[in-house]
């Protein structure tokens, strides 16, 4: 576990900064990182961490956006076996889910 | 605020690497009071910090734990709460793994950006200003300006802790080794020929260190792949310390 991550977390909490926290909670086939690995995503959308970079990183960013606009947690499942993920170059063709909080929401 | 109580005690936990699991609610199929998606609580075996939001969740996440942490592995598990399924996601909470690195010469210099690329956390210990700063090593996590013995006595060593002897010379070496010998770390290398090496070994097994101790330190350091230049070195210690790091050899 990233202990830079988890101090980023506590300080973004601590002074009230809209942020979500992300964290793959399942993997099957072929993924870009482990369950455990997580990313912090602030309101104004810069990331501490990866998930593992590309389209996956990019659409988690985009949906931790939305959680922190409404509030609430959500499971994202990211699906890198369709057709489509080969064309837009998602080379893993796994699936994952992502786990995503906010950690303090847009008021 | 209870999950920055919750991210306050995890960071304790990594920190003093304790024996911990971190549970999270995932996801909850109905309706149950005080549970909720996002209700974090830490088991670290004696204490338990936080809670799910039921007496009965939380005491079945401390079942589960104990194998959680031994599979070193997180898991998604479905818990019953009254009548509704509750998903929670238990992890191992391990520290990241850091690679302290003895000396700041050309070779220090390459392990710290090879093992900041690898994703470890990077200290770096050197006593001479000139070479323990900033502009040597711009992704070192920390730099450490100090005789080798102070310092060592001040860095906690731990089961993730990897250690580069890579110092100027053999004195140096000797004393970093001597300071270290006897810790937890999960990974021991020394710079030097096959001689300076046995050298540096023979010191210490005649001040009495035991076999079995001077045996766990990689020296020659690093996997043999004929590496040259200190880049090469460095990435062939690298290369070492994941072997050691993912297969525990």
């Amino acid at each position: 576990m990233d202990r830079e991550l988890i101090e980023a977390a506590l300080a973004l909490l601590e002074q009230k900064q809209p942020c979500a926290l992300a964290t793959v909670i399942q993997v099957k086939g072929s993924a870009p990182r482990e369950a455990g690995t997580k990313m912090l995503i602030s309101a104004d959308g810069s990331i501490t961490g990866t998930i593992g970079g590309g389209c996956a990183e990019a659409a988690v960013r985009q949906e931790a956006l939305e959680v922190i606009k409404r509030g609430c947690p959500t499971i994202y499942h990211l699906d890198m076996t369709a057709d489509t993920a080969a064309d837009e170059g998602m080379v893993c063709g796994g699936v994952m889910d992502v786990f995503i909080e906010p950690l303090v929401a847009l008021a | 605020m209870a999950k920055a109580a919750f991210l306050r005690q995890l960071l304790d936990a990594l920190e003093e690497q304790k024996q911990a699991v971190a549970a999270t609610i995932v996801k909850i199929n109905g309706d149950y009071p005080g549970v909720a998606a996002g209700n974090s609580l830490l088991w670290t075996g004696e204490v338990q910090h936080g809670s799910l939001g039921s007496k009965e969740l939380d005491e079945k996440v401390a079942g589960l734990a104990p194998e959680v942490l031994a599979k070193h592995r997180p898991v998604l598990e479905t818990l019953e709460a009254g009548n509704t399924a509750v998903t929670v996601f238990l992890e191992p909470v391990v520290p990241r793994p850091e690679i302290l690195i003895l000396g700041g010469g050309h070779v220090g210099q390459q392990v710290a950006a090879v093992g900041k690329i690898a994703g470890y956390r990077v200290t770096v210990v050197d006593d001479r200003p000139d070479f323990a700063n900033r502009a040597l090593f711009p992704t070192a996590d920390k730099i450490i300006c100090n005789s080798f013995t102070e310092a060592l006595k001040q860095i906690k060593i731990g089961p993730m802790t990897f250690i580069t002897i890579v110092t100027r010379g053999h004195r140096s070496d000797y004393e970093c080794l001597r300071a270290v010998i006897g810790s937890p770390a999960a990974y021991i290398g020394m710079i030097g020929s096959r001689r300076r090496a046995k050298g540096v070994l023979e010191l210490l097994e005649a001040e009495g260190v035991a076999t079995e101790l001077l045996q766990r330190v990689h020296s020659p350091i690093g996997l043999d792949i004929g590496g040259e230049t200190p880049a090469e070195i460095a990435i062939s210690i690298l290369a070492q310390i994941i072997q050691v790091y993912r297969r525990g050899k």
